[in-house]
């Protein structure tokens, strides 16, 4: 059974119309996961730690120059998570870790049902660490920490009978962000089943990387699935149909006013994670016809920043505002020519399946 | 370990994420499986301009639906390898009930009603014995499983019933577990067909095998002609398809299966992945879509090519309440509309929130 399935393999790479082979793929991801993606979650898992800190000073001593100091590092904390928030496969994936950093969009409210239940209990045992990391999803993340920091009673409830409970719910939730991607990090590197080297060493009983080219599938989807995100929930969501039905608090983080820089990092994130010389896109480039194609992703990246820049107001405000909200909508244009090259010429260029439906059929 | 991803949400998602209340009115809906775009699985019931109308949680990615007649239950079964079938109310958008698979079996994503809606048949795979069976549930006692039936074949998928009410279609697609745990496929191992069953009798009516050139397509998604053929959807389940293999076919029992022609720029458009069937049996037109291809090609009922509509990622497939007209969901979470005549796809909305998986059917 094993010799044929490596017939098999010998004959797929021997093919003259596969160009690429699945070293080559494997090459690119790994390249990108040591270079942008690990080192994206040990900043994050840094950026958890200062935090942590911040919230204790503040909780010393609650007052105006403290909170801001928090908040500063909140803003921090939500673009190193946005930098890589689009990576879906890896330890990342597991125990529901991206909806406990951030559990968005919230249409529902749960993030502050969920947080008010937990203030109004006061237990000091749910927050013990691994209790927490199975509570429930919304008070465990960036959010929930957002309510808190971000709120006109920030300070006052920091002075109040609840104010013990507040700062041990604040250090439950900058440890918890800080070991989640710490075990990601880990997940990452470390062990015999280690994901960095699942991807450099493609077995064919690894049912979910059975290859460098599923890997590599896996990221360019999810670089696709950021470009529709970032559109359809970051931007579409708030701007509604019209100026009059324009829903800001559909935008992220809109109550710290961090939605644009946010965006700008996913932005920035989406570059490194596509890459230039290395990864995706270095391969891309090093293709018969495939420079072109890498050009033309690199210009509308360009683009897009250059849009993104343009927005000066947060988004909720942006999306109400009659001039601003024209620059969210050409930011959104922006966004849908990246997606088609990524649809388009990329995956073509790349020979991988791309798309929910596409990459993983039944 | 802290928690596992399946316990978790078995164990209290309907807690942690309440659905959303239905809406009064009920016209024109589609249900369909789908995960956000964070990676969430879920069935959600969408309207024809793409809005959501409730959603519901579900623990592992969900795969085939099917409506049962005379009431307002719908089912949903996980996708292949699947554990659960979930039953739900679909006008007031809660769950009724779940059904886990039974020992040693999985379903196979697919299912549908029989007798006037009081059973329940689905494709499941014996595990122990990697054969084919349709496991029979009882609607109206909870769907209790009453027992099974061979489907004569390896791997069924979908199935479809003949309007006597009694003749089942199943596509056996060729491909169990065993195929999917090997990662490579044997190729010289995949034995799919397409076979009638009497699910009364029990018994085997007719068997259709493809030519045996053909032998690695995989048959997996079926759908009915108002002219009383079966059309069927194809995958090449090799690792690297003949792009020129044709994908569809049309078949009745006791004849050959009749292959539909290729779409416009040749059966390379679907990519070798056709992944999912439907008949508007009111306009006689079959669909087929690929979403590896980004295109859903249109035939007639005599398996003429009418057209083939760039869609991106799309894949479900349903009739609509206006003849000629067909809905294709895609991953990218949009709906179009399809017809003979349009030229081109006509986009009908996005949420934003939801990516759609393989099927969509009309509530």
């Amino acid at each position: 059974m094993i010799r044929a399935i490596s017939a098999c393999i010998l004959l797929l790479v021997a093919t003259p119309a596969l160009a690429l082979e699945d070293a080559d793929y494997a090459a690119a991801v790994v390249s990108t996961a040591k270079g942008t993606i690990i080192p994206g979650y040990q900043a994050f898992g840094y950026t958890a730690k200062d935090m942590q800190a911040r919230l204790e000073a503040l909780c010393k001593a609650p007052a105006d120059d403290t909170l801001k100091n928090a908040q500063q590092q909140f803003a921090a904390l939500t673009t190193a998570w946005a930098r890589i928030q689009y990576i879906s496969f890896g330890p990342i994936f597991e125990h529901q870790r991206a909806f406990r950093i951030e559990y968005w969009p919230d249409k529902r409210n749960v993030v502050g049902r969920q947080l008010a239940e937990v203030l109004k209990k006061q237990e000091h045992a749910a927050l013990e660490p691994e209790r927490f990391a199975t509570t429930t999803v919304g008070v465990q993340g960036l959010p929930a920490l957002e309510r808190m920091l971000f709120g006109d009673d920030a300070i006052s409830e920091l002075k109040g009978a609840g104010a013990a409970f507040r700062c041990g719910l604040f250090a439950a939730i900058s440890n918890n962000l800080e070991t989640i991607a710490r075990d990601v990090v880990t997940g990452w590197t470390e062990g015999d089943s280690a994901f960095l080297a699942r991807i450099e060493h493609p077995s064919e009983d690894d049912e979910e990387l059975p290859s460098g080219r599923d890997a590599a599938g896996r990221l360019l989807n999810d670089l696709l699935t950021a470009t529709i995100a970032m559109r359809d929930m970051k931007l579409l969501a708030p701007l509604g149909t019209s100026l009059a039905k324009a829903k800001g608090q559909n935008a992220e983080y809109w109550r710290s006013g961090q939605s644009v820089a946010v965006l700008a990092a996913n932005l920035d994130g989406w570059r490194a994670l596509f890459g230039t010389d290395q990864g995706l896109g270095g391969l891309l480039a090093a293709q018969p016809n495939g420079k072109p194609v890498a050009d033309d992703v690199s210009a509308a990246a360009d683009q897009a920043a250059k849009a993104l820049a343009e927005i000066t107001l947060p988004l909720d405000k942006a999306v109400a505002d009659s001039a601003q909200r024209k620059r969210v909508e050409a930011f959104a244009v922006q966004l849908v020519k990246l997606r088609d090259l990524l649809a388009g010429p990329v995956t073509t260029t790349l020979n991988l399946p791309v798309g929910f439906n596409a990459l993983d059929g039944d | 370990m802290r928690i596992s991803r399946r316990t978790l949400l078995a164990a209290g998602t309907a807690a942690l994420f309440a659905g959303k209340p239905a809406r009064a009115d009920a016209g024109g809906r589609y249900l369909s499986a789908a995960a956000t775009f964070a990676g969430r699985y879920a069935v959600v019931a969408v309207d024809e301009a793409g809005e959501i109308a409730f959603d519901l949680d579900v623990a592992d990615r969900g795969h085939g639906l099917a409506v049962r007649p005379g009431s307002s239950e719908a089912i949903c079964f996980g996708r292949r390898p699947g554990t659960y079938g979930l039953v739900l109310d679909t006008l007031a958008g809660e769950v009724v009930t779940e059904i886990l698979a039974a020992s040693s079996r999985h379903f196979s994503g697919h299912g549908l009603f029989v007798q006037g809606g009081d059973l329940l048949l689905a494709t499941e795979n014996d595990e122990v014995r990697h054969e084919g069976v349709i496991g029979i549930y009882d609607a109206r006692a909870n769907y209790k499983r009453l027992g099974e039936f061979p489907t004569c074949g390896i791997g069924p998928h979908d199935l479809a019933l003949l309007p006597d009410g009694k003749t089942l279609v199943v596509a056996n697609g060729g491909i169990d577990k065993r195929h999917d745990d090997n990662g490579g496929r044997e190729l010289s191992d995949i034995r799919s067909d397409l076979v009638y069953l009497d699910w009364q009798s029990q018994r085997l009516l007719d068997r259709a095998v493809l030519e045996s050139q053909f032998a690695r397509l995989s048959i997996r998604h079926l759908a009915l002609t108002e002219a009383g053929d079966v059309a069927a959807a194809l995958q090449d389940s090799a690792d690297v398809p003949d792009l020129d293999f044709p994908l569809g076919f049309l078949h009745r029992p006791g004849s050959a299966p009749r292959w539909l022609a290729a779409p416009d720029g040749g059966w390379v458009r679907l990519r070798g992945y056709c992944g999912a069937a439907a008949a508007d049996r009111a306009a006689g037109l079959v669909a087929m879509s690929s979403p590896r291809g980004n295109c859903v090609g249109l035939w007639d009922e005599s398996g003429a090519a009418l057209e083939a509509l760039a869609i991106h990622d799309g894949c479900g497939l349903s009739a609509t309440g206006t003849p000629g007209e067909l809905l294709v969901s895609s991953g990218s979470g949009e709906l179009f509309a399809v017809s003979r005549a349009a030229a081109s796809p006509s986009p009908r909305g996005a949420n934003g929130e939801f990516r759609f998986d393989n099927h969509m059917v009309r509530i």
